[in-house]
């Protein structure tokens, strides 16, 4: 595949992951490098708590992001849809996936190797500096979004709990005031009816 | 305030970049002074800058007023507030506050910008890769435990900590309740176990007007006595999975009651 057809990609992925003065030919430099691979259905991208030499750049398709939890239970955490850059961390610090990536349906995606990534990084060019700040936009975002859900999930909204059974994840619902009284006892009522209401047997 | 490039040759981030990058370095940020307690920016505020720190600590806080809580330290030769280099639209996902006296160095999205290449900029480019990724790590382990709630008893699927509390059980003196928003929804709660048997009504009561009752989780010392209610607690007044039940302590204080029993008490004091 020729670099003019990787240039959308490297555009929109620019525009996924903004920086300021990222120019979108010195991404496309190096993405016209990275070799394509489909992945089918169901199909795993990663797996969490492996090590990996391979960063993801999904052009199409839609990957489902999935960890377990200290039960053992899966949970999604979120789904992404390309061109959208994922699996990069375990490049930069060399510990294991944090996460599991899975393709939803059929996904197309360029694959960064190892090789490629320290060539790159360790470079005083515009690709390097490219490559970098592209990294640089994806995790801030990546941060972003987990330090959000521990926020929802501290305060009670959106919060997620998840299923013993199923690992299924499921919205834990916020109780209000009158969460605390009987529903059929409404404040038009008077006195006695409510007192029925409560007790409808003594009379 | 003048930066030296030399304060800056001794840090880890910048080990091999000659002194003639750094000045340049210095030269296209500016040099700050942050007094001790002085808020560089706060959470949710418009990203436009990052800060060096050249002496001094910084805090990282969540969260705003008494739910403010600090997560982090920045000290001397490390960067924060880098998604202010990236991203015009870019929001603060924290406060940050100095600790101590400081000596920063400001960086604008116009410094990155005109030290597109130079070995200073790949060091911190590098260095903030790495400090995001550490990040990132720590708070993966902080929604992992925010995902894991505790274990419950076997045959209940509710994932609050209510069922692990024995039958019958009371709270110690002193215990508060959790917020309401922590309660399991209605719909998880046994049939049955928020009143009391409704024969204990004495003919010809009439209720108060539902607004003279304090809220039920406000009740102070609420209980989870099994005296009149069977084994299960009163709805609203599920406790901490740690509490216990002190030898000797069940309850008879007025104020561990059920809204039932707060009612028949305000009832009977009124006839």
């Amino acid at each position: 595949m020729s670099s003019t057809d990787t240039l959308p990609i490297a555009r929109h992925l620019v525009e996924a992951h903004p920086f300021l003065g990222i120019d979108p030919k010195n991404v496309n430099a190096w993405l016209s490098e990275c070799p394509e691979r489909i992945y089918r259905p169901g199909q795993q991208l990663c797996k969490e708590k492996t090590y990996g030499d391979e960063a993801f750049i999904i052009v199409e398709g839609r990957i489902i992001v999935s960890r377990f939890d200290r039960r053992g239970f899966p949970q999604t955490l979120t789904t992404l849809v390309g061109p959208v850059l994922l699996g990069q961390l375990s490049l930069i610090d060399n510990a294991i996936r944090s996460a599991t990536l899975t393709a939803e349906g059929t996904v197309k995606a360029r694959i960064l190797d190892r090789g490629t990534w320290q060539r790159l990084a360790l470079s005083a060019t515009a690709e390097g500096s490219a490559l970098r700040r592209l990294f640089l936009s994806s995790l801030q975002q990546q941060l972003f979004r987990t330090h959000s859900q521990i926020s929802e999930i501290a305060a009670g909204v959106h919060a997620l709990a998840p299923t013993p059974e199923l690992g299924r994840v499921i919205p834990v619902v916020r109780l209000d005031e009158d969460d605390f009284a009987p529903d059929h006892v409404t404040d038009d009522l008077t006195d006695e009816q409510k007192l029925h209401a409560l007790n409808p047997y003594k009379r | 305030m003048e930066i030296h490039p030399a304060r800056l040759s001794g840090f880890a981030i910048f080990r091999g970049v000659p002194t003639g990058d750094l000045l340049a370095l210095v030269s296209a940020g500016e040099g700050v002074e942050s007094q001790r307690g002085e808020v560089l920016f706060r959470e949710g505020a418009r990203a436009k800058d990052a800060y060096l720190v050249i002496s001094g600590r910084l805090g990282v806080y969540l969260g705003e007023g008494i739910g403010e809580r600090l997560i982090g330290e920045v000290r001397k030769g490390e960067i924060v507030g880098e998604a202010g280099l990236m991203n015009l639209a870019a929001r603060r996902n924290a406060t940050v506050r100095a600790l101590t006296d400081c000596d920063l160095l400001r960086l604008t999205p116009r410094t990155v910008m005109d030290l597109n290449q130079n070995p200073a900029m790949v060091a911190i480019e590098l260095y903030l890769l790495e400090a995001m990724a550490r990040r990132i790590r720590g708070a993966n382990m902080r929604l992992e435990e925010a995902l894991s709630p505790p274990a419950v008893a076997p045959g209940n699927s509710a994932s609050t900590p209510r069922s692990t509390l024995p039958p019958g059980s009371t709270l110690p003196p002193g215990s508060t309740l959790p917020p309401r928003a922590s309660l399991p929804p209605r719909s998880s709660l046994p049939p049955g176990s928020t009143l009391p048997p409704r024969s204990t009504l004495p003919p010809g009561s009439t209720l108060p007007p539902r607004t003279t009752l304090p809220p039920r989780s406000t009740l102070p010392g609420a209980s989870l006595s099994s005296s009149a209610h069977g084994t299960q607690p009163p709805r609203g007044t599920v406790p901490p999975p740690s509490a216990t039940v002190p030898p000797g302590q069940k309850e008879a204080s007025p104020r561990s009651e059920s809204l039932t029993q707060t009612l028949l008490r305000i009832l009977g004091a009124k006839s």
